[in-house]
């Protein structure tokens, strides 16, 4: 399809960009007004990985002149196990327990007038522990015998936790269709595989950090976060207050944070509730880097994949376990595997999914959730499964992968639209030309180029992965101002994806707006705006794009009535074209939109809620990725000589942003496969590398030097947000499998425990 | 972050006056000394309350070359040392060496004097707020041994101690037959190294490295260092290895060869250079010097290290090959 675009779909410069650029922007982090009455806030953390408080006495630390507030578990309010939580289940804990779930769980907090005396008021806060058994491995706490770290379910899987009362309900997974047993018997080859995924801080780089005070028996809170609309919701309800007592602001630019502050957690309560118990006075909790690591990371994972074809090519069942690490306080019972197999046609399928809690740091959301990890499995399966019958991992793709007319009536993935026909083909077809899969690959296993021990490979795979979730509250608000320039009001966070910017060009093109008469009103103030969705799950651009898009049609639609009066025309005649209504028919007889509303004496205020906004049905990003490495047989160096990620987010909003999110997420992927892991001692169940020197993200230096995005923006046959899908996550996706398989195929060796360092590398060639 | 002393001397004697009671510690660069203050991984019996910074001491910051030998000041920063075109081309192993240090802006930052004296690696010993009081704090065991030793040492431990010196310019240094020069004394970089349970180094409490000297190359002689790490951008060795190497009318007629992140102390794999003089330096015979130099391994029996031992064997064979 094709439209005409003014300002959809450029590169446009993002408005916060230059003073990023030149350290000229002020992130909450960086403030702090010394002659201001702030306090500073401090945590006393558990030394054991796994324990019970017997006895706390917080009395001394009270008593120390320069100290305000002293919170532990009894000072958290009753609400909070049952109810505290966020619109999406993301619950993490009622904020201080007097269980302590892993090393670094949080036992009390402070606040005092130094940071000093912060620190010196919790070695006076007295903790008699009873030390508890402790599980690191997600497998083992669901055996028989683990150690029950869940108290209000009777073991560490969701599963039986949904049947005790009072649950929250988290989805537990078994499902399937078709019939599995029997179509493994009658395949032609079957094949298993265990394949782990290790648990990673996600690399969020802004200290988290709240300013909370009360006035009255109003909360205000400043910091950085995902999801200020939620919280507001949670922190009332957990306060005991209305949500109009409730105020999140959120500055302007905040750090990227790849969806660790997608829930409500113990980030906003312990500012709230020591502020309140300090009287009112602000509170400060800024988190260290050592806090910010044992504060949330991405879960591990363990998965048994089984896997069936038959000699002509067809995938014809599959069978997946997967025991997702929770870590203490997390909450997933899901992989978001079915987003895995909305990308195959898979006729007979079994699935079962065990959320895990154990004794390491807890976890949450994180950019693309479940589907690196299901993904790395799977698609290494994929080519297993393709090489055993002889068929190239391409051609067993496209012969396998969803198709749109296939689909229909057929339980694949979230949605029959959600892919169409030609989407893996042409991205298959991209990729292999651009990374040389004709000369390349050589057979599986088979390195196409050496030099003593350096070998070379090159691997594939695909993926798809949600745009938003089906159903949120939503709302934005367009308002001519008095000069004839457009204010947009969204109450989503930009955690730096420049979404405020691409808001700004979808108001300016569906008004008909010159881009730079758009601004969006940067900070988030929930006093000031109306409810939004948190940015996350993919859906900024595509859901919050169409709500806007729509408040700036009502805006529009308004103008073009008053300017019809004032022209003497049908409204229907009229449309603006830069910022100037202009009649149709009559290009000659026009009024730009600054001397009709000043004219006029007139405010016009565009809106879009909930029900005006018609979401049509999720139409998933899709991607494919291509990698080229060379491994060091003698030293298990693993180097990617070229990767190229194609990506289909439909059509671009920003061109530049959109390249930004690919690259990124191409970044992580890549990180993950190779570099990143966060390590446990066995004995004492402590994390061995909470800081970024052991705890290897990669830097600009580390990416391959030759890496491409291939952007395909086809089938836009939707238009709510200018027939854009989404880019946030899916590009992180991958990635990891890619290598792998390229791994595999220059060594003729597979690794199935993600994180392909040396040591692993060497392990499966047999020369440790 | 802990409060402590701060003190500035102008003078080497000020310096020796400042270092006189045993709880201070010099400070040139920092970037190791403030990472081991501010996560507070010292017990309070261990604890520094002191300060001395080389900053305003004359003279400690040059690269020369004068009576047959190269000599480097203490504080000069790495990344001049990795840059300068003298030691590119003569000392290259050093040049190699302190260009692969961390990343830019802690090689503008760290000194070459800092960077041989920093404090051995260990994840359990470097825990914040002194989580696990291991061995080298006083404590009775060392976590490594049943823990998590996949960087740890793997030909053996000192005073049960398995924390590797971490440094990239100490084995360049051993290769290259380097002197350090203290306040008070020469000592060949073989000697310089003695960890002993506590200290890395053989200086004492109130001693200080001023310089570094290298005799100028003989005929003949080529020097190389390769570093292998998860990370290119920044990162601490798993293994790296620094070889010098003479050749004259095609025969190997010395070597030295060292390996670093193996041992408490950088290792000199003398079998290996036993096994190559005399020899044509090809393929097979720095195959054969890599197999040589791994032989007195030790990797823990039901450990993680044992993988680094095909590396290092590895990069005695990659070192030597580049001195060709």
């Amino acid at each position: 399809m094709t439209r005409e675009l003014n300002v959809i779909g450029k590169s446009l410069p993002i408005r916060t960009a230059d003073a990023k650029v030149k350290g000229q922007q002020a992130y909450i982090s960086d403030t702090y007004d010394k002659t201001s009455n702030t306090l500073i806030a401090k945590t006393l953390k558990s030394p054991y990985a796994h324990a019970k408080i017997k006895r706390i006495d917080t009395s001394a630390a009270e008593a120390l002149p320069g100290v305000a507030a002293v919170i532990s578990y009894k000072d958290m309010p009753q609400l909070m196990p049952n109810r505290y939580r966020c619109a999406i289940d993301n619950f993490e804990g009622p904020g201080l327990s007097d269980h302590q779930k892993f090393v670094g769980d949080l036992v009390a907090a402070v606040a005092a007038t130094s940071e000093e005396i912060a620190l010196k008021a919790l070695d006076l806060i007295e903790v008699e522990y009873e030390e508890l058994d402790f599980v690191l491995d997600e497998k083992e706490a669901t055996e028989p015998g683990a150690p029950v770290i869940r108290e209000w379910g009777a073991t560490n899987n969701w599963h039986d936790y949904e049947k005790a009362p009072g649950a929250f309900d988290v989805f537990v997974h078994e499902e399937g269709w078709g019939e599995p047993e029997q179509a493994f018997a009658g395949a032609d080859v079957v094949l298993e595989g265990k394949f782990t995924k290790q648990p990673i801080w996600i690399g969020d780089l802004e200290p988290l950090t709240a300013i909370a005070w009360w006035q009255g028996d109003k909360l205000t809170i400043k910091l950085n976060h995902q999801c200020p609309h939620e919280i507001k919701e949670s922190l009332a309800i957990g306060m005991g207050i209305k949500m109009n007592q409730v105020r999140v602001i959120i500055p302007e630019v905040i750090g990227g944070t790849f969806g660790i502050t997608n829930s409500a957690s113990r980030f906003e309560v312990i500012p709230s509730l020591l502020s309140r118990k300090a009287g009112g006075y602000p509170v400060k909790y800024k988190m260290t880097r050592e806090e910010m690591i044992l504060h949330k990371h991405r879960d591990g994972n363990t998965q048994f994949w089984k896997m069936a074809a038959n000699y002509d090519g067809t995938l014809v069942a599959v069978d997946e376990e997967h025991y997702i690490n929770n870590g203490g306080w997390g909450f997933k019972g899901h992989p978001y595997g079915h987003w895995y197999y909305s990308y195959y046609q898979v006729p007979n399928l079994h699935g079962i999914y065990f959320g895990t809690n154990t004794n390491k740091v807890s976890t949450g959301c994180h950019r693309g959730v479940g589907a690196l990890a299901t993904n790395f499995g799977g698609e290494q399966m994929i080519d297993m499964l393709a090489g055993t019958i002889g068929m190239d991992p391409i051609e067993f793709r496209k012969k396998n992968c969803t198709r749109v007319q296939e689909m229909e009536g057929m339980p694949y993935g979230l949605n029959p639209n959600g892919i169409w026909s030609e989407d893996f083909d042409r991205m298959l077809d991209a990729g292999a030309e651009r990374i040389g899969w004709a000369e390349k690959f050589v057979g599986y296993g088979k390195p196409y180029y050496e030099d003593g021990p350096r070998k070379r490979g090159v691997g594939c795979s695909i993926m798809a992965y949600l745009s938003g979730v089906p159903t949120v509250p939503i709302s934005a608000i367009v308002e001519i101002e008095r000069d004839g320039t457009a204010k947009v009001i969204e109450g989503q966070t930009d955690l730096g994806t420049s979404s405020k910017t691409t808001m700004a060009m979808i108001a300016a093109e569906a008004l008909g707006f010159k881009a730079e008469d758009v601004r969006v009103c940067q900070e988030v103030d929930t006093d000031g705006c109306s409810w939004a969705p948190m940015t996350g799950s993919s859906m900024t651009g595509q859901k919050m794009g169409a709500t806007v898009k729509l408040a700036a049609l009502d805006a529009r639609n308004k103008l073009l009535n008053i300017a019809a009066g004032v022209m003497e025309v049908s409204a229907e005649d009229l449309e603006i074209v830069d910022s100037i209504v202009v009649e149709k028919n009559n290009p000659a007889n026009t009024i730009p939109v600054h001397d009709l509303i000043h004219q006029q004496l007139l405010t016009v205020i565009g809106t879009a809620d909930y029900h005006h906004v018609p979401f049509p049905p999720l139409h998933l990003q899709t991607g494919a990725c291509f990698a080229d490495v060379e491994v060091n047989t003698d030293t298990g160096e693993v180097k990617v000589l070229d990767i190229v990620l194609c990506h289909d987010s439909g059509q671009p909003l920003n061109k530049a942003v959109l390249e930004n999110q690919v690259f990124g997420g191409l970044h992580m992927g890549f990180g993950h496969c190779l570099m990143e892991s966060s390590l446990y001692d066995p004995i004492t169940g402590r994390i061995l590398n909470p800081n970024m020197i052991d705890h290897k993200l990669p830097t600009t230096l580390d990416i391959p030097h030759k890496a491409d995005n291939i952007y395909l923006s086809e089938n836009l046959d939707t238009d709510h947000a200018f027939g854009a899908k989404s880019c946030g996550e899916g590009p992180a996706i991958s990635p990891s499998a890619s290598i792998a398989n390229a791994v595999h195929n220059a060594i003729g060796v597979r690794i199935f425990d993600e994180g392909l360092s040396p040591d692993k590398i060497l392990k499966a060639l047999g020369k440790v | 972050m802990r409060s402590f002393k701060y003190i500035n001397p102008s003078s080497i004697q000020e310096l020796e006056t400042a270092l006189g009671n045993g709880k201070s510690q010099v400070i040139a660069g920092g970037t190791d000394l403030l990472g081991l203050v501010k996560d507070n991984v010292l017990p309070s019996d261990l604890q520094f309350d002191t300060i001395v910074s080389l900053k305003n001491i004359p003279d400690l910051s040059y690269i020369k070359e004068e009576d047959g030998a190269l000599k480097v000041g203490a504080a000069t920063k790495l990344s001049e040392i990795a840059n300068h075109d003298l030691v590119k081309e003569k000392y290259t192993a050093l040049a190699e060496a302190a260009g692969k240090v961390a990343s830019p802006h802690l090689r503008n930052m760290g000194t070459i004097g800092g960077n041989i004296c920093q404090v051995n690696r260990c994840w359990y010993f470097r825990g914040i707020d002194n989580y696990f009081d291991c061995i080298r704090k006083g404590g009775n065991i060392c976590y490594a041994m049943t823990g998590d030793n996949r960087f740890h040492s793997i030909y053996g431990a000192t005073s049960g101690c398995l924390a590797v010196n971490p440094s990239d310019t100490a084995p360049a240094l051993v290769a290259l037959s380097a002197s350090i020069v203290t306040n008070k004394r020469t000592i060949p970089a073989d000697d310089f190294f003695a960890y002993n349970g506590v200290k890395s180094t053989i200086l004492d409490d109130n001693e200080v490295v001023t310089e570094i000297q290298i005799p100028s190359p003989a005929i003949g002689e080529k020097s190389s260092f390769v570093k292998l790490a998860i990370r290119k951008s920044i990162d601490f060795p798993i293994v790296n290895c620094a070889s010098c190497v003479t050749i004259a009318d095609g025969i190997i007629t010395a070597a030295r060869i060292c390996l670093n992140a193996v041992f408490n102390n950088p290792y000199r794999a003398t079998s290996a250079e036993d096994a190559i003089i005399g020899n044509t330096l090809d393929d097979s015979i720095a195959a054969t010097a890599g197999e040589a130099a791994v032989e007195n391994t030790v990797p823990l029996p039901n450990g993680k290290n044992g993988y680094k031992k095909a590396i290092a064997s590895a990069l005695v064979k990659q070192s030597l090959l580049a001195c060709k």
